[in-house]
């Protein structure tokens, strides 16, 4: 028996997820003994090559016995790896044999996978390789986490939550601050919240979580009015203020 | 007095508020200064 694979009618890739459906896809095709149509049974062999000719295999082969014929048409399910597919030429070597013949009939040439013209462009993705062509991170993205491109791939960032508002009713706790004449740290005594735990009420030091733009506000009643400023400063020198109040 | 300041910081960067006289001459002068009733700070907003 003599067969030839004449027209390649249906192929079909499995696009949904595959977590879900496995890699698994339908392969349809068409085989003529001679010049007329196939009947009967035939065993299938299904290899899969980025190359039309030679090339390494890729993932193992698919073996599928007693395969029903009909009117030249035949189906079969392959399944090469979830890996098989990644976007790059792809070629199926297909071979069959009439059940008890011991030797496959490889026939040539290789298979071209093609897509599907509307798998080109899909409405909808289960899974993204890519974001803007830029790979993505595999860890697992918690809720409320964003995604953010740290220069290699999209990764799943928390962004920082920082607020703090104090206060104190009545005079405040000062705090020398060493090398400095006339000025002193102003510690509220009354800490209204702390988001992101950052501002530490005893020494008055706010330490910033992240790099960025950090906006405050400070006001203050004083008797001599306009005659005090208040500042922001960095606070390298700060010491602890019981024993900077002593010495000072 | 208002205090309303936009810092670019780095991640660690410590900062804290200070009073102090404008001259800054004496010393004795922020301890006296007569801060009375409310002193209130806070971080208003960040932009990482």
């Amino acid at each position: 028996m003599r067969l030839i694979l004449t027209t390649l009618l249906c192929w079909m890739l499995a696009a949904t997820a595959m977590a879900a459906v496995g890699s698994e896809f339908t392969y349809q095709s068409f085989l003529c003994n001679g010049t007329a149509p196939l009947d009967g049974t035939v065993d299938l062999r299904a290899a899969c090559f980025p190359t039309a000719t030679g090339g390494t295999q890729i993932g193992a082969t698919a073996e599928r016995a007693a395969v029903p014929v009909s009117g030249g048409v035949f189906s079969v399910v392959l399944d090469f790896g979830s890996s098989a597919f990644p976007g790059a030429d792809r070629w199926l070597e297909v071979a069959v044999k009439p059940a008890g013949v011991a030797a496959f009939t490889t026939l040539a040439p290789r298979q071209r996978v093609t897509p599907v013209p509307y798998a080109l462009l899909a409405a909808k993705a289960d899974q993204a390789l890519t974001l803007s062509g830029l790979p993505l991170a595999g860890s697992a993205t918690a809720v409320g986490q964003l995604l953010r491109y740290n220069g290699t791939a999209w990764e799943p960032y928390t962004p920082p939550v920082v607020a703090f508002k104090t206060a104190s009713i009545g005079f405040p706790r000062l705090i020398a601050l060493p090398g400095q004449i006339g000025r002193m740290a102003l510690i509220p005594d009354i800490e209204q919240y702390d988001l992101g735990g950052n501002f530490d009420e005893a020494t008055g030091v706010f330490t910033a979580p992240v790099a960025g733009i950090y906006h405050f506000h400070a006001s203050a009643v004083s008797t001599f009015g306009t005659l005090a400023t208040l500042l922001l400063q960095p606070s390298p020198y700060l010491v602890r203020g019981e024993d900077a109040l002593a010495s000072g | 007095m208002q205090l309303d300041a936009h810092l670019k910081l780095e991640a660690g960067q410590k900062i804290v508020v200070t009073i102090g006289a404008i001259s800054g001459a004496d010393p004795i002068f922020v301890e006296t200064a007569g801060l009375k009733n409310y002193v209130s700070g806070e971080l208003v907003a960040v932009t990482p």
